[in-house]
């Protein structure tokens, strides 16, 4: 990334080296786009760019109204956290580009970022600031996800804009989550993206990068998009997509109910397959009222559909036992040729165990059919 | 078609493996008349008896069999009037399964039904949940009568719940509300010949998602 070239669109190419041009929150939106999350259409002009002749009139027959969003050198590290500090507009004619550009920009300089420096002691180095160029559209809800732990975090959200929620003006709804789900919340429900609870959407965003994050998203009426991605780690790297998971003796999925059990594994076609044994590690693709017989027999439950708020999670802390949903098919097929297995339901982890592994002995038989 | 046959193969095929009892529930029959319905389908290889557990079971073949039936009972032009009420059953649906993990953890940990503010304030709200869902299922009902046996037993899961039985909301096998929901919506996806993943894209492409 050069600044020559003025404004350029933003893709998943960009990565920590570039910081330094592009800012932290342009950073945040292409490791979204690494990992397949859907961003707005943004633009960027580098730190020191200045858009070439045209550009920003070419701007205008994309859309009429615009997002003008700082992307700070010092904003969005896992260091510090400049949130709110620097200026945003919203709702901008393409007309008025320029100028608010000019304003983004001057916010850099504002006694408010100037004090914070100097509070947090980081005034030895200077402020960068590119700025992000996005189509504004108003949303239908605005939320911020406050990641707490890699499952657990808390959910904000208003209907409307979310300029008064980032500025913390009005008194939002909330919802809690935790490995389990949703845990609690104000009462208006809980917030859906299409179907999927947006607090479930957000706990993927952090799984998938391995790290609590703050989030910021908007959903329009094409579904949810993400805003801003700041993780509660060093770097933000690559998404994990080239990570060789066939050989991973570990299975990350969705903690739905908590506690540890080892058993063997078994996936059984059907309910009445005979290598079924009451005390086993229950393996299924998903799970209908049909497996609930086989679930209150097992030492625990591994599906490779469903998250936290499936049925057969809600069956699994009925009965009690270590429940991880949501492993996938490919995983599952892993874990059921992988004989001896560790759930960890707390932790939404399956682990194959060694052969050597101690196995108790067995009296149980299955019912004959 | 024998009613009673298809009524006890159709109780069978969503349970899995169930007691006469519970079959009896879901078939809306007699538990006599069950029990010998049962016998006749052991006799031609639908089911089995699994005498040490006092359960039944379908066989493979059973389940062909009930395909077949099912296809006679609920043809291509029922399914299209189900599906509406369907579209409306899968929002209630994820509610409704926030409502039970809201039932079951609070705070990150089980609850353990000591503060009754909270039990009553998820109770109410089911109680809400229950109000819009019952139209849903009088639609389904109108369709198929059979339908209307959930909405009954949902009304008496309903109200074991109010006169103070914990296990009427998430219980396991004991016909709780979760229990009866999870098998209506079962025989939703049976009835409309549909997958979970076919469902996911059907609500995947409703609403605002995309």
């Amino acid at each position: 990334m050069t600044t020559d070239q003025g404004l350029v669109r933003l893709t998943e190419s960009l990565g920590d080296d570039d910081r330094a041009l592009v800012g932290g929150k342009a950073l945040g939106l292409a490791a979204l786009l690494r990992a397949g999350r859907v961003i707005p259409a943004t633009w960027v002009l580098p730190v020191g760019a200045e858009p070439t002749p045209g550009q920003l009139e070419r701007l205008a027959d994309h859309a009429p109204r615009w997002a003008v969003r700082s992307s700070a050198t010092v904003e969005d590290g896992p260091a510090l956290s400049y949130a709110g500090m620097f200026r945003t507009e919203l709702d901008v004619p393409a007309a008025g580009l320029p100028a608010a550009i000019e304003r983004v920009r001057a916010s850099a300089r504002s006694s408010r970022v100037t004090a914070y420096r100097m509070w947090s002691g980081a005034r030895g180095r200077g402020v960068g600031m590119a700025v992000l160029l996005q189509p504004f559209r108003v949303p239908a809800f605005s939320a911020v996800w406050l990641g707490r732990g890699l499952a657990t975090g808390r959910l904000e959200w208003v209907a409307g804009g979310g300029e008064a929620l980032v500025a913390g003006a009005v008194t939002p709804a909330w919802e809690e989550w935790a490995s389990t789900g949703l845990v609690d919340g104000s009462h208006h429900g809980v917030l859906l993206s299409g179907r999927q609870p947006v607090g479930e959407a957000c706990v993927a965003v952090q799984r998938t990068f391995g790290a609590p994050a703050d989030l910021e998203l908007a959903i329009l009426d094409g579904g949810l998009v993400w805003l801003q991605f700041r993780p509660m780690t060093t770097r933000i790297g690559m998404a994990p997509r080239h990570r060789d998971a066939a050989q991973a003796h570990v299975v990350q999925g969705v903690s739905a109910s908590a506690g540890q059990a080892t058993g063997d594994a078994v996936w059984p076609r059907d309910i009445a397959d005979i290598r079924w044994r009451p005390g086993a590690v229950l393996l299924a693709e998903q799970t209908d009222p049909d497996w609930v017989p086989l679930m209150a027999e097992a030492a625990a439950l591994v599906t490779a559909a469903g998250g936290m708020l499936c049925h057969a999670a809600i069956v699994a802390r009925e009965l009690g036992i270590p429940c991880v949903t949501g492993v996938g098919m490919p995983a599952l097929e892993r874990l059921a040729a992988g004989g001896r297995l560790a759930v960890d339901g707390t932790a939404g982890t399956v682990s194959i165990l060694p052969p050597s592994s101690p196995r108790p002995h067995r009296t149980l038989r299955p019912e004959g059919a | 078609m024998n009613l009673c046959h298809f009524d006890v193969l159709h109780a069978l095929t969503i349970k899995g493996m169930a007691q006469p009892g519970a079959l009896a529930l879901t078939a809306g029959q007699d538990q006599d008349d069950v029990l010998r319905e049962l016998d006749r389908l052991r006799q031609d290889g639908y089911a089995v008896h699994l005498e040490r557990r006092g359960s039944w079971r379908v066989t493979p073949q059973g389940r062909d069999r009930h395909a077949e039936l099912l296809a006679d009972d609920t043809p291509a032009p029922a399914r299209d009037r189900l599906y509406p009420a369907y579209d409306r059953f899968l929002p209630l649906n994820h509610q409704f399964k926030g409502l039970c993990t809201r039932w079951q953890v609070r705070g990150g940990a089980p609850n353990d039904h000591t503060d009754p503010g909270h039990d009553a304030a998820v109770i109410a709200q089911l109680g809400e949940l229950h109000a819009e869902a019952e139209p849903v299922v009088g639609d389904l009902a109108g369709v198929r009568d059979r339908f209307a046996r959930y909405g009954e037993r949902l009304d008496r899961a309903l109200g074991r719940l109010h006169a103070g039985e914990v296990n009427a909301f998430t219980g396991v096998l004991c016909d709780s509300y979760h229990d009866i929901w999870m098998e209506l919506h079962r025989d939703l996806l049976l009835s409309l010949k549909l997958d979970r993943a076919e469902e996911e894209a059907r609500q995947a492409s409703a609403g605002v998602g995309r």
